[in-house]
């Protein structure tokens, strides 16, 4: 399995190195009808990207600014260090190859999802992009099909009652929406978590939580309300609590913090710094036995010797 | 969530490899909250980060430490972070996405009731009045 992926990673990597090359002499003709010109500088391998109105190839007046006489550009154009646009350039190639593997790849594993995500330079975050959704077992179409008994589209806590006795205090989890019924709202990506206000909740939640241990205790609170009233006025405006929230935009032309550009995604996503390569059991498989020991070193587990009752495993570190 | 069903399901942590250690992909938000962890490299590294960790998050839940091979996070394609829950029988009845942004808690909480309710149906089709 190992080899599989190395064998792709292979083909990807000479793929992206293909057009890598190609990628500025295809770019600029598309822009717009060439003069016949500047289709002669594209066709040549460097410069990457030409401007748009470059002028006829070499040798071309130095510009007047004085600057790195080597890149012939035009007064007109402003300036742009080359590495910037040999960077802009990969970047294009890299998309346009993401572009086409998510359009010719489609039965792909998960850890490719994640290449093709990075090479398109997806947005990471909540339910957008990257990252391969969840399979389940059970969703509305399963309880439907079981409780409702009189056909109307929606679950009554009366339904749930009838066909499950001693079901009544799961009813309340189930109704994420909180109005009394369950339907399709409830499940899925509009149901808990999935709504605006969730998310806002969940950013909220990460702000005030400070020490991450996913309990918001009265200090934390306190602490927060001290930072966001800028004033120091004992009270807070809506204004500030909208500065207290929102991170800073990036600055023009800077990456996000935190982010790393596509082609160090890349290595990261294959030296298993991003996600692991492997795919893991899938939906209805038998779960692969383990044994483990506890942190405190007190019991062994071994995940078979668990049979006979539904089994959470979390996965996670520290970080 | 673990105090709500853990009568009905055994609940696992599983700790696996750190996905921001500060000598890796380091974390602005990891700093702000005075977490610093290097990758751990050894077996007893690994279960010390471990029982820093259940001290610091306060987990009820008994916290499993993968092997310095990583062989269980990767069988499971855990890392960075994943659910999953497994019926009675040892089958997969849920496989949570990725993590951070496929960590859905309450996808699995939905997951769990339904498979109780499935318990709850079959034991009643089992004994009809």
């Amino acid at each position: 399995m190992k080899r599989d992926v190395l064998i792709r990673l292979l083909a990807v990597t000479a793929a992206a190195l293909v057009f890598t090359r190609t990628a500025a002499a295809d770019d600029a003709p598309r822009a717009e009808p060439p003069p016949k010109a500047a289709a002669a500088a594209a066709a040549a391998p460097q410069p990457a990207a030409p401007p748009p109105s470059a002028p006829a190839p070499p040798p071309a007046p130095a510009a007047p600014s004085g600057e790195r006489s080597a890149e012939r550009v035009p007064a007109a154009v402003p300036e742009q260090p080359a590495e910037a646009r040999g960077a802009a350039a990969t970047r294009k190639t890299l998309k346009q190859l993401g572009d086409l593997l998510d359009r010719d790849w489609k039965s792909r594993p998960e850890w490719a999802e994640m290449a093709i995500a990075i090479l398109k330079e997806q947005n990471m975050g909540m339910g957008t992009g990257w990252w391969h959704p969840s399979s389940k077992r059970y969703d509305w179409d399963w309880l439907r099909k079981r409780l409702d008994t009189n056909g109307d589209g929606r679950v009554e806590p009366a339904e749930m009652a009838a066909t499950a006795p001693g079901s009544e205090s799961l009813f309340a989890r189930l109704d994420t929406d909180r109005d009394g019924v369950l339907t399709a709202s409830d499940f899925g990506d509009s149901g808990r978590g999935g709504s605006p206000i969730a998310r806002m909740v969940s950013m909220l939640f990460a702000k005030l939580d400070k020490d991450s241990n996913g309990r918001v205790s009265t200090d934390e609170l306190a602490d927060f309300f001290v930072a966001a009233d800028r004033g120091g006025f004992g009270y807070l405006t809506p204004e500030d609590l909208r500065m207290a929230l929102e991170e800073p935009a990036p600055r023009p032309g800077e990456a996000r913090a935190d982010m790393p550009a596509p082609e160090q995604m890349l290595e990261m996503l294959f030296t298993g710094q991003l996600g692991a390569l492997e795919p893991g059991p899938q939906l209805g498989d038998q779960a692969p036995d383990f044994t483990l020991r506890t942190h405190d070193g007190a019991r062994e587990v071994r995940l078979s010797e668990l049979r006979g009752k539904p089994v959470v495993l979390v996965f996670g570190s520290f970080t | 969530m673990y105090s709500r069903y853990s009568d009905r399901a055994g609940f696992y942590g599983v700790y696996i490899r750190e996905a921001h250690p500060s000598d890796g992909w380091s974390m602005e938000s990891n700093e702000r909250a005075g977490i610093r962890i290097e990758q751990p490299k050894a077996a007893e590294d690994r279960v010390r980060v471990a029982s820093q960790c259940c001290t610091a998050l306060e987990m009820a839940m008994p916290l499993l430490v993968d092997g310095i091979d990583d062989r269980v996070g990767n069988a499971y394609s855990g890392f960075p972070d994943r659910l999953y829950l497994i019926d009675r029988d040892g089958r997969v009845a849920y496989k949570g996405g990725r993590g951070p942004f496929g960590y859905k808690p309450a996808e699995l909480e939905q997951t769990i009731i339904m498979l109780l309710l499935e318990d709850m149906l079959h034991t009643r089709e089992a004994q009809p009045e």
